[in-house]
């Protein structure tokens, strides 16, 4: 036996086998350790609070219900960017939200090192306001520090077509961002 | 301006509110499967078919419960949309 | 039998002005043209069972207990189209028509990019027992229809940013 799997064995299952066994403690301990991923993923696409924390309640419900397909620590981590995103998407095409900026920006427990606060507060609606897949392209890109070829597994689009909305979303923004300089 | 470091500190992580585990986890016991099944063991065992009316009753009533979230998610949301107008009619005539 | 019959109706009619109204919501043939439809029919029954559904425990979940409490009847019908006009406006004068007087109109924007909302409240003495909002796009139409005792200011906290109190204080004008 090697020294790895000796360790492996000593250290005991990991949170993620304990929550498939129905250890809730583990699952909670999951929530704390991604809630912050998937709440911003969802608040940097609404950029409104409440509904965000609604997105992350749903998907760690539906991750609890999912558990027995989780293979592993990466896949737990890639499946709570896939599926936020995806429900990010989806809800926007139900309700045909608006992108009503919120002055909520200030309320959120960061820890934005921005030399520029209101310049990173501008970004922020600005990036409510493209259209969804963009929105979440650029926070998996920015928030997430994802390449192109990630995020397209993420989102299923092929990466072509995710460097396109990429440079379109950028350019948007630049475009927007002179416009209120 | 370098825009890909402003986008990078703009979309730092966020912290939501400490309570979202607590709320996620109220949920799950809620809807843990295998309590639910349990529960519908037992009561199948003890009370037959009423279980079967206690399901569906519980079924309704979580449609219900979503559909009410539906509904007042879209009145607050036309609402803040009128509210959004009123407040930009204001301001431009200020 | 005829005394009885007599109170039977003494108690309708006395119980009428208390009563909320409910808007009919049969648009016949529009669900067909839409790319998307969400249709939320809950009358009292409904909504009694739903309340039961809310914890007590949170007090999120409490705060819409109580809102829910109160009512009789949420219907909703939202429409998204595949292109622009794809329903006849017609709908909204029929929805508008069937308002009694004590209905107030108390908000009615229009945004350049053509979308408008109409929000009606039925208020009786000081209590409003209706709410009626109206919203439409070229591709969507929304029409909203809250029958009971509605507390905006309690609907306004379900999320605390939206100010929705303010829509009720800045009365634009009576229908």
């Amino acid at each position: 036996m090697t020294a790895f799997a000796t360790e492996a064995l000593l250290a005991g299952p990991t949170p993620l086998e304990r929550a498939r066994e129905g250890d809730h403690e583990a699952f909670a301990g999951i929530i704390a350790e991604h809630q912050r991923m998937v709440f911003s993923l969802a608040y940097h696409f609404f950029h409104d609070r409440s509904r965000a924390e609604e997105i992350a309640q749903d998907v760690f419900l539906q991750l609890f219900r999912n558990l027995s397909r989780i293979e592993s620590e990466s896949h737990l981590v890639h499946w709570l960017r896939q599926v936020t995103s995806r429900r990010c998407i989806d809800q926007v095409r139900r309700t045909r939200l608006r992108a009503v900026t919120l002055d909520d920006a200030g309320d959120l427990a960061g820890t934005e090192s921005h030399a520029d606060p209101l310049l990173g507060r501008r970004l922020r609606e600005l990036i409510a306001g493209l259209p969804p897949k963009q929105r979440v392209i650029v926070t998996l890109r920015y928030q997430e520090d994802l390449d192109p070829s990630e995020i397209c597994r993420i989102v299923g689009l092929p990466v072509n077509t995710v460097k396109s909305h990429l440079h379109r979303a950028l350019r948007a923004l630049r475009k927007q961002l002179g416009e209120t300089a | 301006m370098n825009l890909e470091n402003e986008l990078k500190a703009a979309l730092q992580r966020k912290s939501p509110r400490p309570d979202l585990g607590r709320r996620v986890m109220a949920r799950v016991e809620r809807r843990n499967p295998y309590r639910a099944i349990a529960a519908a063991l037992l009561l199948t065992a003890v009370l037959g078919g009423w279980t079967a009316r206690e399901i569906q009753h519980r079924r309704e009533g979580e449609r219900a419960r979503q559909e009410v979230l539906i509904a007042l998610r879209i009145t607050t949301e036309k609402l803040r949309t009128a509210q959004q107008y009123v407040h930009d009619i204001g301001s431009e005539r200020q | 039998m005829r005394k009885g019959m007599v109170l039977t109706l003494i108690f309708m009619f006395a119980a009428l002005p208390a009563s909320a109204q409910r808007i009919k919501l049969d648009f016949p043939g529009l669900a067909e043209k839409a790319a998307e439809v969400i249709d939320v029919t809950l009358d009292a029954q409904m909504l009694r069972l739903a309340s039961r559904f809310f914890s007590s425990s949170s007090s999120d979940e409490r705060a819409i207990r109580d809102i829910v409490h109160g009512l009789e009847g949420i219907y909703v019908r939202a429409y998204e189209f595949d292109r622009d006009n794809a329903y006849d406006r017609r709908i909204i004068d029929d929805v508008r028509g069937q308002l009694g007087p004590t209905w107030k109109r108390i908000v009615n924007v229009t945004s350049r990019g053509r979308e408008s909302v109409e929000v009606y409240t039925d208020v009786r003495g000081d209590a409003i027992r209706g709410l009626v909002v109206i919203a439409s796009e070229p591709r969507e139409l929304t029409i909203v229809n809250i029958v009971g005792s509605i507390d905006l200011e309690r609907l306004a906290r379900l999320e605390g940013q939206f100010g929705i109190p303010k829509v009720t204080i800045e009365v634009k004008e009576k229908k």
